[in-house]
């Protein structure tokens, strides 16, 4: 059960943004900060654009720059958007992805994986990339 | 970010070797049957929690599986283990290979829930998870 590297690299590369003023950023730049690889960056910045998380400015000052603010922004928010629902088995959101349907009524470790997966949402859901960027930059513990 | 079917399905085992025990061996083909999974799945499964230490086989006419300890002793966080392998929710990176920024979000978010979880699984036994299975008998 692992977080996949895109969610992990998105994040990272979103408090080292979040650690400047908001204006255009370029992906080399971020990319060689980060030591994410820039090719995988670009496609992760993409969904994020469209996503409406980040923006893009064109042109030889162009880059990457928040349309949503860090404040605003939780890790949940992230990995919801390149990972889907933060579920730790199918069924828990989709009846039919039940393994024996026959017994999901008296299904006994679904209540246990409700558990755990709302404890991994509840961390990422309170924790905003700005109180990440405002942690690395010398900010007292969350 | 799943549990793999084999803790989904290892997990619903065990709880029926502790639910239909009563101090005589299992078999694994009355397991497959109630909970409806595939016999040669849980061989697999049921050769490796018994390598781990967490259930005894017998070969012969009244063999099957037996819990090697008492329910009550038995963790979840000890079956799953075994059938999931590591549990943190992102892979070890090695230090050489971290930067300030995943440094940051290790700490502050991977960590947490990994520290979540290993709570909820180690304070939950196998003894915890019986009780509302009757619906299964």
């Amino acid at each position: 059960m692992k977080i996949s590297s895109k969610g992990r690299y998105a994040i990272e590369s979103l408090i080292y943004l979040a650690t400047l003023p908001n204006a255009p950023t370029q992906v080399k730049d971020i990319a060689k900060k980060t030591d994410i690889p820039q090719k995988y960056l670009e496609q992760i910045f993409f969904a994020l654009r469209q996503a409406n998380i980040l923006a893009a400015k064109r042109g030889p000052s162009g880059g990457y720059y928040f349309q949503k603010s860090p404040q605003e922004l939780t890790v949940g928010d992230i990995i919801r958007i390149l990972e889907g629902e933060i579920i730790a088995v199918d069924c828990l959101q989709d009846k039919s992805a039940c393994i024996t349907m026959q017994l999901y009524e008296s299904c006994i470790t679904r209540a246990l994986w409700q558990d755990i997966s709302s404890t991994i949402s509840d961390i990422m859901d309170s924790t905003t990339i700005a109180a990440l960027a405002f942690q690395l930059q010398g900010g007292m513990g969350l | 970010m799943k549990i793999s079917t084999k803790g989904r399905y290892g997990l619903r085992a065990m709880i029926d070797l502790a639910t239909h025990e009563n101090c005589d061996y299992v078999t694994l083909a009355s397991i497959a049957e109630r909970q409806q999974i595939s016999l040669n799945y849980l061989e697999h499964s049921f050769s490796a929690l018994k390598k781990a230490g967490l259930i005894i086989g017998h070969t012969g006419i009244n063999g099957g599986y037996k819990l090697a300890l008492p329910p009550t002793e038995i963790t979840l966080q000890m079956i799953l283990v075994v059938l999931e392998g590591d549990l943190a929710i992102v892979p070890i990176i090695p230090a050489a290979e971290e930067t300030i920024y995943s440094q940051c979000l290790r700490t502050n978010v991977w960590e947490k829930i990994n520290q979540k979880l290993a709570d909820i699984l180690k304070k939950t036994t196998l003894q915890d998870m019986l009780g509302c299975n009757n619906k299964n008998d």
